[in-house]
């Protein structure tokens, strides 16, 4: 390696420095946040009056903490239930388009597979009223041909969310997933069926095993897009708003450290769960 | 690496390094990760219209108003449309002058 690559004091006193600022810009606004949640004083803001933890745990009706007020908790079920039937069903098509795009041959499978990867350079707005326009008219058509609510679970609410947001973190699972498959030795596969394996057995027993970090990966990936997605969601929720959709309605009112109370659960429970998705065999998927 | 320490083998100084062999061979990760950050902050609503202040207007921010505050719907969808071209276009020539295909970029 020569001199120059590596740098004199300077070029590594800029590059550190850099890193510094580039991630104190990324965390600071995150650390006053979290410091904010636990600041006895009823409005966001400094200064500092002494450390509690009621905007958690209060159930005082001026100053609700995050557990205390039913709405809120019943925001965040509501996003934990719609972000895991979407980590469920996009993880499977996930699946299934890997191995349908990686395995197999057919007409028209280049434009497909375009088509597939559309939704991550469209904009989330363009997205949400797509959907909601297309699902009240089925919805409408459906009423019209089968009877009245036949067609309600295409009404904004639960299910059309899900379908919303399958939309386009489907295509995320699917990239994730066919990269590792695109690594993997098909004559793995063979061998467990010159062993005497049957094709599917081969498959899952082999295969699978092969595939169980991307597909991990892939499930943490859809768990944080759809739990933290506003864009989309915001036209395709009905009554019961998401967690996004709540904070942001509250925004708009004045707000209390509840807020950043939330903001740190989030914060915790999405970092957990993103790290955990780069450890498990520590390979870029 | 190797190619670097080939480039300086053969002579060449260090920005000549930059602009002839490090950014020619990094031209694909620059174009998608452009890509992908104006399609983020183009579709994006929610840093806009909190940090935008009071009188601000943004795309975005119309098109969530003709769809939710309004009810008007038709209004908002030929906005929708109007974004939709508007990006896919950015994106097509962002795609075409550094010649490269949305199949290879986005994997």
């Amino acid at each position: 390696m020569t001199h120059a690559i590596q740098g004199g004091k300077i070029t590594r006193g800029i590059y550190y420095g850099y890193v510094f600022i580039f991630l104190a810009y990324l965390l600071t606004p995150l650390l006053i946040t979290g410091i904010l949640a636990f600041n006895n004083n009823s409005s966001v803001s400094f200064p500092w009056q002494g450390f509690t933890l009621k905007w958690f745990f209060s159930t005082n009706p001026d100053q609700l903490g995050v557990f205390g007020e039913k709405r809120m908790l019943d925001a965040i079920s509501m996003s934990l239930s719609i972000a895991l039937s979407v980590t469920i069903l996009s993880t499977l098509l996930g699946i299934s388009n890997a191995f349908l795009f990686e395995r197999e041959n057919f007409v028209g499978k280049r434009f497909l597979y375009l088509l597939m990867l559309v939704p991550l350079v469209i904009p989330g707005v363009v997205l949400g009223i797509s959907i909601l326009a297309f699902a009240h008219r089925i919805s409408n058509l459906l009423d019209t041909l089968f009877g009245k609510g036949s067609g309600r679970f295409l009404n904004p609410g639960y299910w059309l969310v899900v379908f919303g947001q399958l939309s386009f973190i489907t295509t995320l699972a699917t990239l994730v997933i066919t990269a590792r498959l695109k690594r993997f030795d098909r004559a793995l596969e063979e061998a467990a069926m010159d062993l005497g394996a049957s094709r599917i057995g081969a498959v899952l027993l082999v295969t699978f095993r092969f595939l169980a970090p991307a597909i991990f990966s892939a499930a943490v990936i859809s768990f944080i897009y759809s739990f933290n997605n506003f864009n989309t969601t915001y036209f395709l929720i009905g009554t019961k708003p998401t967690l996004p959709v709540l904070l942001y309605s509250r925004l708009r009112f004045g707000i209390t450290p509840q807020i950043n109370a939330v903001s740190v659960l989030l914060i915790i429970v999405t970092g957990i769960l993103g790290i955990s998705s780069l450890l498990p065999g520590r390979e870029k998927t | 690496m190797t190619v670097i320490e080939a480039a300086y083998d053969l002579g060449s100084s260090f920005w000549n390094l930059l602009f002839e062999v490090i950014i020619p061979y990094a031209a694909p990760g620059i174009a998608t990760g452009s890509i992908m950050v104006f399609m983020l902050t183009l579709g994006n609503y929610i840093s806009v219209t909190l940090l935008g202040g009071k009188n601000s207007l943004w795309f975005t921010e119309q098109i969530y108003n003709q769809f939710v505050l309004r009810f008007n719907w038709n209004q908002g969808a030929a906005f929708g449309i109007l974004l939709l071209i508007l990006s896919s276009l950015l994106v097509w020539a962002g795609l075409k002058i550094t010649r490269q295909e949305m199949t290879e970029v986005l994997k």
